[in-house]
């Protein structure tokens, strides 16, 4: 996989363009350790992206860097044609107000000390102004919080779903344009993981936002995404409209990720107890041929590029093909 | 399959001591589970899973913290009625457990081997590592030999989870209690852990106790299933009947909140309203009657789980076969 390339780049109006981000941490000793490596990706007006992949492939890096979090090694990350690397931190707080981020651990996400309605006032707040309490009553309710109820309570008071429920009001009191959503459902039981599934499917909806939505569950990600970018150790393997995902995906890896669903059946592509390389010092060429059934000496020489094969779907492999 | 149960739970209930008074955790719980069988058993958070499977060890007994009461009869013995020792030998020759988190199951200052090697009897050095080299080829791990010399924390997850599910089948367990085994694993690893599972049910004939939030990692692989919710079991059927036609409302809910890989993008999710009850004050009657769409006056009485061929469903008014 590979990929780099950006062949499934789109011109026109785009809310977001990311071009070959890198993302690299130092692992002592000279090493680094390569976390993303590479990969571009864009989103146009109120479409959702879905980003896919295993742990350790680099999906959450990759969201971490897009909002400076901490700014890539390399790369560029355009937010209405705004370059946001290389900002003065003045002007990124300014600029960046139209991302936000939805985090995995709603609970961990808020501070245990401080009461709902000032968790949700906080982002105006450190901008000058508190908003009045019919504003944050408006967003409590426009998440389906009570706000009579929640008001004064504390994030230990809350249950996990609910605490979601207040990090989505917590992030739309900017007005954002653009919602980085990592793995939000993936710590709530699936009864409420359906609620914040349609609570965003609807707020997105309503407000015309953008999303890039991270996460390993299929079925999830399908659900809510326009297109869906399949990531693996540091690249992109495939990027292909959700509606194809179970029925034309050809990157090897993503057909492993299909037959892996638990509803798949037994047995079948077995990839052995292949082990995930080290992202310290990931394979040459392509890094799935360590794990790949079709791998060939062509694999461990050239890095495949994406290639465009349908209409919105595109394939970093040497041999996929439908 | 043999019809003489292997496991027979009745009416088994863990209360729990808090500061805000007791917590029926596990409230009137029975079943049985067949020699060699696949049973699964699926709940959220706090519906009392857990908790039931490792009472249903042993683990849990009555003391300072709990009361259990009810009966819990492993291939003849009444595992609350053993002491210590008793429980330990269990431990040792006839239930194996497997927790969530393999990274907290195994000590990491104790080599792969030492693990393996502990609760062994009366083996030479030599041959009790024989013997857990050739566990670990049993649950697939390559180059045993060597990694009986790893610690834990030079393997990765799904290793690790390998390694825990070949300490629990050491002493050759005639039951083996799953809880959450793959929840902490990628979907590809975890597609091989069920696989592991599956086939040391198929080879060696063991029972399995799968306990899951997952309805999916259930669903294909357990021969019949209980549904929890809030400290009881809500439904049992087999794995198939269960998941095409649920008869409690719950499970049925349940089911239509998950998305399915089949269904197109953007579809609506179905949800349950409410949320579970506080279990240190839990409703009378049907526990899930706040929450349900097909709730009436005589929820308000606790509903019998009433058995119907193999299903048993614990509801006043159970959806109809077929259809919903």
């Amino acid at each position: 996989m590979a990929g780099t390339g950006t062949t499934h780049l789109r011109s026109g109006d785009r809310v977001l363009s990311v071009e070959d981000l890198v993302v690299e941490f130092p692992a002592g000793r000279g090493r680094r350790v390569h976390a993303v490596s590479g990969i571009s990706f864009d989103l146009l007006d109120g479409e959702t992206l879905g980003i896919l992949g295993e742990s350790g492939c680099g999906k959450s890096s990759a969201g971490r860097a897009v909002m400076q979090l901490p700014p890539p090694t390399a790369g560029s990350v355009r937010l209405h044609g705004t370059e946001l690397t290389g900002l003065a931190p003045a002007a990124l707080r300014e600029h960046r107000k139209d991302m936000q981020m939805i985090l995995q651990n709603p609970v961990a996400a808020l501070n245990p000390r401080r009461r709902v309605a000032d968790l949700v006032a906080e982002g105006p707040a450190v901008r000058g102004g508190r908003p009045d309490r019919a504003r944050i009553e408006a967003a409590l309710e426009a998440v389906g919080l009570d706000p009579a109820t929640v008001w004064d309570r504390r994030p230990h008071e809350l249950s996990g779903g609910q605490c979601q429920r207040v990090c989505i009001a917590r992030a739309l009191m900017l007005d954002p344009r653009v919602l980085i959503l990592d793995e939000p459902v993936s710590s709530l039981d699936v009864s409420v993981q359906a609620q914040i599934l349609n609570l965003l499917e609807d707020t997105g909806k309503r407000l015309g936002l953008s999303m890039v939505f991270i996460a390993h569950d299929l079925a999830v990600v399908k659900n809510v995404s326009d297109r869906i970018m399949v990531m693996y150790l540091g690249k992109v393997c495939e990027v292909i409209p959700s509606a194809a995902l179970a029925g034309s995906a050809l990157h090897p890896y993503t057909r492993l990720l299909l037959a892996s669903v638990p509803e798949a059946p037994q047995g079948g592509a077995e990839p052995g107890a292949a082990e995930l390389p080290s992202p310290l010092d990931p394979p040459s060429g392509c890094r799935f041929r360590t794990r790949c059934p079709l791998a060939t000496d062509l694999c461990a020489k050239e890095e495949p590029k994406l290639r465009r094969t349908a209409d919105g779907h595109h394939v970093a492999c040497h041999h996929a093909s439908r | 399959m043999n019809d003489a149960p292997l496991l027979s739970v009745d009416d088994l209930r863990t209360e729990i001591r808090t500061a805000r008074g007791p917590l029926r955790a596990v409230d009137g719980v029975s079943f049985t589970v067949r020699p060699g069988e696949m049973f699964g058993i699926v709940g959220e958070s706090g519906s009392g899973k857990s908790v039931l499977g490792r009472t249903v060890m042993g683990l849990y007994t009555s003391g300072p913290a709990m009361t259990v009461t009810g009966k819990v009869v492993l291939d003849g013995t009444d595992v609350h009625a053993l002491d210590d020792a008793g429980r330990r030998r269990l431990w040792r020759s006839r239930v194996g457990m497997v927790f969530q988190d393999p990274g907290t199951a195994l000590n990491p200052v104790k080599r792969v081997g030492r693990h393996l090697t502990e609760a062994m009897r009366g083996l030479s050095r030599a041959a009790a590592r024989d013997r857990a080299e050739e566990l670990l080829r049993l649950v697939g791990i390559p180059e045993p030999r060597r990694r009986l010399r790893q610690y834990p924390h030079e393997l990765s997850g799904g290793m690790r989870q390998r390694v825990v599910i070949a300490v629990a089948l050491a002493g050759e367990p005639s039951l083996l209690i799953a809880d959450e085994p793959t929840t902490a694993l990628d979907v590809t690893v975890q597609k091989q852990i069920l696989d592991l599972l599956g086939r040391l049910q198929a080879e060696l004939g063991t029972a399995i106790i799968l306990i899951s939030h997952d309805l999916a990692v259930v669903a294909g692989r357990a021969d019949r299933v209980a549904v929890m919710y809030a400290g009881r079991l809500a439904e049992l059927a087999p794995a198939g009947e269960l998941f095409d036609s649920p008869r409690h409302p719950y499970t049925e809910a349940l089911l239509a909140s998950v998305p399915r890989l089949g269904d197109p993008p953007h579809s609506v999710l179905r949800t349950i309203d409410g949320a579970p009850p506080d279990m240190a004050a839990p409703p009378d009657g049907c526990r899930f009657a706040p929450r349900c769409r097909h709730a009436s006056p005589a929820c308000a009485a606790p509903p019998e789980f009433a058995a119907d061929g193999a299903r048993a469903v614990a509801c006043h008014h159970p959806v109809d076969l077929g259809g919903a």
